[in-house]
């Protein structure tokens, strides 16, 4: 019958389709009469061991899904900062009945989801499935086993995942500004680092699961195909062997105040666009009458609609950015106000400027009518689409719960956010927002930095790294060290003399220099060898080749006989030194390169002073060359006065930075008071290629074919 | 306005909730099996316009949605990048609608709108609450009918893309993935490149380009209305045929843009023949300066143009599968290398493609699937390891990545990638493990599609790249006929190294 009245229907429509219809297109149509929304939050039911029960009923599909929430306190971690997200996700790492290759094969089998997290678990499965994925899930809560070799592998695999995140613009704005908001001392100004990874133990996570893993303080969500008196065969059924605990009492931290306006800046090299993050904290705690204004406000000034005045502004109008966002939370500890984007390097100072523009703006005047109405419309209806997804019926019954909101807080949503004024708005943009008092987070390219200083209230803006820590400032090298005093001193260091006139003649009876390294590279079962040939006064030569299974190849040389010279890269071919960088090529450079950097005019070098790593003191110096983007850094021990570590930043063709880090250690005497690097480590990225010295000649004549390119 | 990119969506999330996304992707366009049937209704306008309406009225919602049969494969060399940005210029204004406006009608009505552009078509969508369908039809039927293209929203948007590029490609760990794979795995066909395209080719379009490509693209025939939520079928039969129904197509639509973007200089200049010398008379001039309807004034001076729809230029390139393995090496801003192996696979309509998503499926659907269970937890050697098909409506890719764990070697990562794929191309896989995936075939397939808007979507793309939207209730049969053999002989045909773009991303430095 149905059929048959689906081909009536579309006769019919056909039949409009040749009536001419009359259409005003310039008019907007108006809506018909307002569709009712019901909202019918569920009661929370607390079985004998505390656990609380919310039930959802939604018949729509075959399919029922559970979720744990453990409301324990939040939890300080500190040194062992990640302790409760490695707890949780080991959680689902097995069960006294189900070690994890049996877990995991269970619940792909029925087509199940089962994900764990530091506060329990979410699962789903069609209904059929449901009393086997309980199964499960019953023994996640009473009998985890947490093994320690899926111990290990969570650990080692979250410190992969950190060395991803060094480079996201995104996650170095979050440390930072977590750290800066709330302070290392709070709970959210916690930062998982390596370090704090390796200090988890495995008897942290037990002792964690011990003390606050207890049903008293837990709520089961269960939402889907079931009827309340299923819900409760299942509750009584699987989770009431869970023994009641101890419940534990939330502490509370004090944040850090801050006077003015201050910049904070994270140097991220080869960016090509800043990360700009606006913060402040704001006292704001779930379900105060003051939650819904803001949220209104929050629309107005940053929400996700294209009218949004940020939006409007830095895209719409002026096309700085692909997004520009505010938004602010609530939160039962400390809330916080947050604004920002990603934008290109040349505006990232115009773009601040717009943004704290936009948010004055809010403190000083009334919205417009027009915009106020079309915002609560907005949200009017964004809170009706949310009811599309019986989960969020689930979560107001959870948030009522948790946050002992009033029983009409859901139900009567609508009706406050439609009484609220523009006056209303004002007032709570005046008591929350704080224009001159705000924390600029801008991860970025160096080159922006200097133009972030006039944003800091009083000047003095910080440097952080990407864990949110302060970057220490260098020390003052120290009266009478120089750029040229430290080169000097390493150049007679390697020639084993201690004065001028000494080093002259050494240089009668050197003119040729040829150092090998060899390098290993263990896990591509290859050997490479790295030659350097110098000749007095500016010939060079350098080959690398590469030894494996497959073959010898040449990878690059390098060469230059004081007239003429060039370079040849495998696959790409040879090139010839010309114009500039062949005059430069011709600069004095024997038998040390350090010996000239003072003397050649196109070469900066500039001491920048004593730099700290791993304990101990370098002297750092800058060189840069006139007209050149590439730059580096040369690190000279304070105690030895030895070269330890150069590091080049050069720039590629799309205007990213490229980093070569290239150490020197165990000096030792090659011949004639000659000394020598015996180990060196080229960084590449993270995977460091370990070279020791293979072979070496020194003679007194500069002759060699490889500086004519012969090999 | 979103630039519709599945991979670098992804991108944007934990690491961990990939899998769950891939896996809803693979199955986007399936449906329960002996479960709820999505019924729907469908029919052609005189105008060629394909319409597709679901009623259900579970929540006072409806989405609106238009799939237009355009995408990054119908550019041109020297154009790439044009359909999305295209999709950008089409929320700046109509002839109706203001600049800056549009989207403040839907926000105003309480709705939210967006648009995305993949390789295959550009899609347009409204979520508003059911009483305010009739403002969706108005503004979807305004910006097929006439979008207003002007050069200040060029300039803005042009820098807009360019932005996105940087935020989603450019300053994005692994961001380049999907550009470096198709520029080598393709030769000819344009799905070489992505649909970000090149900001060069942008800066260089010209405003015939941007006519040209309305005209030819932007059509009654090229689109699909897809509509699905709280609905009265026949009161939204009606507004459909009342604000699309009426819009003209071919020649007529030419005239009809013309009419309301030239100047009356230009339009005498262009129809001068055509109107046989009345362009310049003062019936025309008076009637053209009085603002008289489009319509009427098209009946009145054309009264014979012809409505017959333009052809759609798509590409007919057929490009086999690869000859010889491409490898090579991508230096990028990140600090753990990356093992990609794409392999070239057959056009979403091919039979094969069943068996290819079950075989992906095997390799990385759940904690137990190959890749996860053997290379991340045994072997350690990946921080994460996933498959997934990119089907599209020519011949497609099957991508897996893997992010290596740190101090893992590519060389050794590929190693073991190459194992599991081995073993599916030599032996059939376990009854256990083939029942695993009938079990989660059937569950992706009946939790699917629990949205409006996923609906209207589905109902759409099965319409437009499968030839059914019926395909929502039937398609599961597909996935259910497939065999073992057929899951090693896909393993065997396609994933080979022959047909395959492998790459290594490292982290940059000299």
């Amino acid at each position: 019958m149905k059929k048959v009245l689906l081909i009536l229907l579309t006769i019919v429509s056909f039949g409009f389709g040749t009536i001419a219809q009359v259409v005003d297109r310039t008019k907007v149509p108006t809506p018909q009469p307002n569709p009712e929304i019901n909202i019918n939050i569920p009661d929370v039911v607390t079985y004998e061991n505390g656990l609380k029960v919310i039930v959802v009923e939604d018949h729509k599909l075959p399919q029922v899904s559970f979720q744990l929430f453990v409301d324990y306190p939040i939890l300080k971690e500190g040194d062992k900062a990640g302790m409760a997200s490695i707890f949780g996700e080991l959680l689902g790492s097995g069960t006294e009945n189900y070690p994890k290759d049996k877990f995991d094969a269970k619940v792909d089998y029925m087509g199940a989801r089962v994900s764990t997290n530091s506060r329990g678990f979410f699962a789903t499965s069609l209904k059929k499935h449901t009393p086997n994925l309980l199964e499960i899930l019953s023994e996640v809560v009473t009998a985890p086993t947490f093994p320690e070799d899926e111990f290990d592998r969570i650990i080692k695999q979250t410190k992969s995942g950190l060395e991803t995140e060094k480079s996201d613009p995104d996650a170095m704005a979050r440390n930072v500004a977590a750290t800066v908001n709330f302070g290392k001392d709070h709970a959210y100004g916690d930062i998982q680092t390596e370090e704090t990874l390796d200090n988890i133990t495995l008897e942290d996570i037990k002792s964690h699961y011990n003390k606050y893993f207890v049903p008293n303080e837990a709520y089961l969500v269960i939402v889907g195909d079931v009827t309340p008196e299923e819900a409760d065969t299942y509750v009584k059924k699987y989770f009431l062997d869970w023994k009641k605990g101890a419940e534990s009492k939330q502490e509370t931290w004090d944040i850090p105040t801050y006077e003015g306006n201050n910049v904070f800046f994270v140097d991220k090299p080869g960016a090509v666009q800043s990360r700009i993050t606006i913060t402040h904290t704001i006292d704001l705690p779930p379900g105060h009458p003051d939650v819904i204004k803001l949220r209104l406000l929050n629309q107005i000034l940053g929400g996700g609609s294209f009218s949004a005045h940020l939006m409007r502004n830095l895209r719409e109008d002026k096309a700085y950015t692909y997004g520009c966002y505010s938004s602010i939370s609530s939160d039962p500890l400390n809330a916080k106000f947050s604004a920002g984007g990603n934008f290109r390097n040349e505006v990232t100072d115009s773009a601040i400027v717009q943004i704290l523009k936009e948010i004055e703006w809010m403190c000083n005047n009334l919205v417009d009518d027009d915009e106020l109405r079309l915002v609560k419309n907005s949200m009017t209806g964004s809170f009706a689409r949310s009811l599309e997804q019986e989960r969020t019926l689930a979560n107001f019954a959870l948030n009522m719960a948790r946050y002992d909101l009033p029983k009409d807080y859901y139900t009567k949503y609508l009706t406050r956010l439609e009484a609220i004024t523009k006056e209303e708005l004002l007032e709570v943009a005046k008591k929350y927002l704080q224009p001159e008092n705000l924390n600029i987070i801008v991860v970025g390219n160096e080159d922006v930095a200097e133009k972030l200083e006039v944003f800091d209230t009083s000047g003095g803006m910080e440097f952080k790294d990407s864990y949110g820590n302060e970057k220490l400032k260098l020390k003052s090298a120290g009266d009478g060290v120089t750029a040229e005093s430290i080169f000097k001193n390493y150049v007679y260091k390697r020639f084993s003399v201690s004065n001028e006139e000494e080093f002259n003649n050494v240089l009668k009876k050197i003119g040729y220099i040829q150092i090998t390294y060899k390098g290993v590279l263990e896990q591509m079962g290859a050997e490479m060898y790295l030659t350097t040939y110098r000749g007095t006064p500016n010939k060079t030569a350098s080959i690398m080749k590469i030894k494996s299974a497959q073959g010898n190849m040449t990878a690059q040389k390098e060469w230059f006989n004081g007239e003429a010279g060039g370079t040849f890269v495998a696959m790409q071919g040879k090139t010839k030194y010309e114009g500039e960088e062949l005059e430069e090529k011709k600069q004095q450079n024997f038998p040390l390169k350090q010996l000239y950097y003072t003397k050649n005019p196109n070469i900066n070098a500039e001491l920048l002073g004593i730099d700290e790593v791993d304990g101990k003191e370098y002297y750092k110096i800058k060189i840069s060359q006139e007209g050149e983007e590439e730059f580096g850094y040369e690190y000279y021990s304070v105690e030895t006065g030895w070269l330890v570590m150069e590091e080049t930043f050069t720039t590629d063709e799309e205007g990213n930075s490229i980093t070569a880090t290239v150490k020197y250690s165990d000096y030792q005497e090659l011949k004639k008071g000659f000394m020598i690097p015996n180990k060196m480590t080229v960084l590449q990225g993270n995977m460091p290629i370990e070279f020791e010295l293979a072979g070496a000649t020194i003679k007194k004549k500069p002759k060699s074919k490889t500086f004519d390119g012969e090999f | 306005m979103s630039y519709f990119w599945r991979f670098t969506n992804y991108l944007d999330m934990n690491l961990k909730n990939w899998l769950v996304l891939t896996l809803i992707f693979s199955f986007s366009t399936s449906f329960g099996q002996d479960k709820r049937k999505i019924e729907f209704e469908e029919y052609d306008l005189d105008n060629g316009m394909h319409v597709i309406l679901h009623e259900d009225h579970s929540t006072p919602i409806v989405a609106v949605t238009i799939l237009y049969h355009v995408g990054s494969k119908n550019e041109k060399v020297g154009r790439t990048g044009f359909a999305h940005f295209f999709e950008h210029l089409m929320f700046e204004g109509t002839t109706n609608i203001e600049r800056h406006n549009y989207d403040k009608h839907v926000e105003r009505a309480g709705g939210t709108l967006n648009a995305n552009t993949s390789q295959d078509r550009t899609f347009y969508f409204e979520l508003l609450p059911s009483n305010q369908l009739e403002i969706g039809l108005w503004l979807e039927s305004e910006r097929l009918l006439h979008a207003k293209v002007e050069n200040i929203g060029i300039e803005t948007q042009r820098e807009v893309v360019k932005e996105e590029k940087r935020q989603r490609v450019d300053n994005q760990p692994y961001g380049s993935l999907m550009y470096e794979v198709f520029r080598r795995a393709y030769k000819k066909h344009p799905y070489q490149w992505v649909p970000i395209g090149s900001m060069e080719d942008l800066d260089a379009a010209q405003e015939e380009d941007y006519v040209n490509f309305y005209r030819t693209f932007y059509v009654p025939h090229n689109a699909t209305l897809s509509i699905a939520g709280d609905i009265d079928v026949e009161q939204t039969k009606k507004w459909v045929d009342m604000y699309f129904g009426t819009i003209p197509n071919g020649d007529k639509l030419d005239i009809y843009r013309d009419k309301e973007f030239l100047s009356l200089q230009a339009f005498q200049e262009k129809y001068d023949e055509m109107l046989k010398g009345r362009a310049t008379s003062k019936d025309f001039v008076g009637d053209w300066h009085n603002d008289m309807p489009t319509e009427e004034f098209i009946d009145k001076y054309f009264p014979k143009v012809s409505e017959k729809p333009h052809e759609i230029p798509r590409p007919n390139i057929k490009e086999g599968l690869l000859e010889e393995q491409i490898r090579d090496t991508i230096f990028d801003n990140i600090q753990l290398p990356a093992v990609v192996m794409a392999y070239r696979t057959p056009e979403l309509r091919h039979k094969d493609r069943f068996a290819l998503d079950m075989l992906s499926m095997i390799l990385s659907q759940g904690n137990s699937s190959r890749f996860s269970k053997n290379v991340v937890e045994k072997q350690q050697k990946a921080l994460a390891a996933f498959a997934f098909p990119f089907g599209l409506e020519d011949p497609g890719i099957m991508i897996s990545l893997a992010i290596a764990n740190m101090g893992v070697d590519p060389a050794e990562l590929e190693k073991s990638l190459n194992a599991e794929i081995k073993d599916l191309q030599e032996n059939l896989i376990s009854d256990e493990e083939f029942e695993k995936l009938h079990n989660m075939i059937e569950s992706d397939f009946i939790t699917s599609n629990s949205s409006m808007a996923g609906i209207a979507e589905s109902l759409a793309n099965n319409h437009v790249y499968l030839g059914s939207a019926d395909l929502i209730n039937t398609e599961i049969d597909s996935y259910m006929k497939v065999t073992k053999e057929d899951i090693r002989r896909v393993a065997k045909q396609y994933l080979k190294p022959s047909n395959s773009v492998v790459l290594y991303y490292l982290p940059k430095g000299e």
